[in-house]
């Protein structure tokens, strides 16, 4: 009879009502202010997991390089041997690229879980040394993205390589733009070639940004007895 | 004691043979190890000698580090007896590091050697074939071999590959199929001594495998001869100390390993499993019945039951009741099961890295932001829509 009587069903409390688009708005507004974060920079949430990794990923890599003893009289035979010796998710070495302002350590795998933890090596093509390609694939936008601008990489930019057997030293011959299901791209040829590899356009997954290095230089390690 | 005395008089023989000039000059024909460095790319039938050669998308390719060959030697003793010396070819071990990528068919020679996505590779270490000399006179003669080895030091690897046999201990084999990993083969002293109608005939064993160190991993039968072998998420793994042939004892000292494997037989003794199904363990070692079904896996779980077997001696083995499987070793068995590259985005299990085959999309490293940016929009637009029915 009065206004007292309210009816279920039919309306929501103005109050209730008021905090629900104050919850909605802040989500949306938050959400609209991450993708922008990640659209200039990178992920900032996964960036954090990344680090962490990357540290551990350093300090296993260095009891590695310490304990690394080889035998092989040819760069290509300790590559290999590290190679085989070396399962995925375990660190390889540092790839450092001025250019980009990456220095990182180089993971074993590309798969998903590899690739949370930093830069990764495609397990069926080769380690450097061996006269193959080596084929790298790293994140754009999420886990410190390394290869984030991949695109403002240009001809003659140096990328190294660093393993327990040797250092190896690229430079960036051009780059190339296929879609993502051109696997033909991991076929390794007949001499050594590095290949760069991230998804094109950014936060997409359609295509793949490919830059192309030449080997030129390759000094092996020589560690004190 | 006999044996020995035997052996002793053969030793004698061939030394006076070489204390001869006109042998010790015979010994010529040496070819130096040489550098290598050749390569072959879509070859076939290509022979490379000299180390460090390669070979990719080729079939029928021997390569070898560097050879040594020396001529045999006859020397004419007055006109009773003829003395004769033979020390044949010899690779030096581990000097090359050949490479065969995506090859069918490759025998490679010297230790050090690596196997990539290829087919019935043959590698070993040096293989040398040593001294042989006889004696021969009108009544009486005495011939006598001495050691054949094959394998030195290995350290070959192999990896996606079908097929090869490994010789010379340390090598390694991953992901590969069909993979028979030995140490050094050797053949040692035999000799032959005979009078008239009667002859002494005596022979040292053969021997295959007596340093092992040889590791398979996510690969799927796989002959692992020499002790102290390690097979990792395996298939099909059968592990073995050295074998001899005289008198026939398999096994040895085994202290094999095996982790996260199915089917694995062990024979040597002190061998262990852990994380696996369907061991079989024979030998001499330490009881490793309760041990293995004991011993945790690497993710912390019990390992599962191994239909161990343990014997007292190598050729003898005695056998015990098999425990049962738990629940947890089953799933320790489905991980094995399922090689880590399996669970990869690279399509890189152990069939189709073999094949060559390739994933089906190169590595995914990106992420689709516009849903994230269409979220936040329809939140805002909700929210507005809200407090505008609020104030109303």
């Amino acid at each position: 009879m009065n206004g007292f009587s309210p009816e279920p069903g039919r309306r929501q409390s103005p109050r209730l009502s008021r905090w629900l688009g104050i919850a909605a708005i802040s989500i949306g507004v938050a959400l609209l202010a991450w993708t922008a974060v990640v659209r200039f920079w990178h992920d900032p949430v996964t960036a954090v997991y990344a680090e962490v990794e990357q540290h551990r990923l350093a300090q296993a890599y260095d009891n590695r390089f310490a304990a690394y003893h080889s035998v092989a009289q040819t760069l290509g035979v300790a590559a290999a041997r590290y190679r085989t010796a070396t399962r995925e998710g375990e660190p390889l070495g540092w790839i450092t690229i001025h250019r980009l302002g990456l220095h990182a350590v180089l993971v074993d795998g590309t798969n998903e879980s590899d690739l949370t933890r930093g830069p990764g090596l495609y397990r069926g093509d080769f380690l450097p040394g061996e006269g193959h390609l080596v084929y790298i694939a790293g994140h754009r936008t999420t886990y410190s993205a390394p290869f984030a601008y991949i695109e403002r990489l240009r001809p003659g930019d140096v990328v190294v390589i660093s393993l327990p057997y040797g250092t190896f030293e690229y430079k960036i011959t051009g780059h190339k733009i296929v879609t993502a299901n051109d696997v033909a791209v991991l076929r390794t040829g007949r001499t050594e070639q590095l290949i760069l590899q991230s998804c094109h356009p950014r936060f997409s997954a359609t295509h793949r940004y490919l830059a192309y290095a030449r080997l030129v230089s390759a000094t092996a390690t020589h560690k004190p007895n | 004691m006999k044996h020995h005395t035997l052996v002793s008089v053969a030793g004698a023989v061939a030394a006076l043979v070489f204390a001869t000039p006109a042998a010790a000059d015979s010994l010529l024909g040496t070819t130096p190890n040489g550098s290598g460095g050749n390569s072959a790319s879509n070859s076939i039938g290509t022979i490379q000698i000299g180390g460090g050669n390669s070979a990719s998308d080729s079939g029928g390719t021997v390569q070898v580090s560097g050879i040594t060959v020396t001529v045999p030697a006859v020397v004419t003793a007055g006109k009773t007896g003829t003395a004769k010396a033979r020390a044949s070819a010899s690779v030096p071990a581990n000097s090359a590091g050949n490479q065969a990528d995506h090859s069918v068919g490759t025998a490679q020679l010297g230790g050090g050697n690596a196997a990539h996505r290829s087919i019935g590779t043959v590698q070993t270490g040096g293989p040398s074939a040593q001294v042989g000399a006889a004696v021969l006179t009108p009544l009486a003669g005495a011939i006598v071999n001495v050691p054949v080895a094959i394998g030195g030091n290995g350290g070959n690897t192999a990896d996606h590959s079908v097929g090869t046999a490994q010789i010379g201990g340390s090598n390694s084999a991953s992901h590969s199929i069909g993979t028979v990993q030995s140490g050094p083969v050797s053949a040692l002293p035999a000799a032959a001594v005979w009078a008239g109608p009667l002859a002494l005939v005596f022979g040292l064993p053969v021997q295959i495998g007596s340093l092992g160190s040889n590791t398979a991993e996510n690969s799927i039968g796989t002959v692992q001869i020499a002790g102290g072998n390690a097979a990792t998420q395996s298939i099909g793994t059968v592990q073995s100390g050295g074998i001899v042939s005289s008198p026939v004892t398999v096994g040895g000292s085994g202290g094999n390993t095996t982790s996260g494997s199915v089917g694995t037989v062990q024979i040597g003794g002190g061998n262990t499993a852990t994380g696996s199904v369907g061991t079989v363990q024979v030998g001499n070692g330490p009881q490793t019945t309760g041990t293995t079904s004991g011993t945790p896996s690497t993710t912390g779980t019990p390992s599962t039951a191994t239909g161990s077997t343990a014997g007292a001696g190598g050729t003898s083995p005695s056998t015990t009741a098999p425990s049962s499987t738990s629940a947890t070793g089953v799933a320790g068995a489905h991980h094995t099961l399922s090689p880590k590259s399996a669970q990869t985005g690279g399509g890189k299990n152990a069939t189709s890295g073999v094949l060559g085959a390739l994933p089906k999309t190169l590595p995914f490293t990106g992420l689709a932001l516009l849903g994230f940016v269409l979220m936040g929009a329809a939140m805002i637009v909700l929210g507005g829509g809200a407090l505008a029915r609020a104030r109303t």
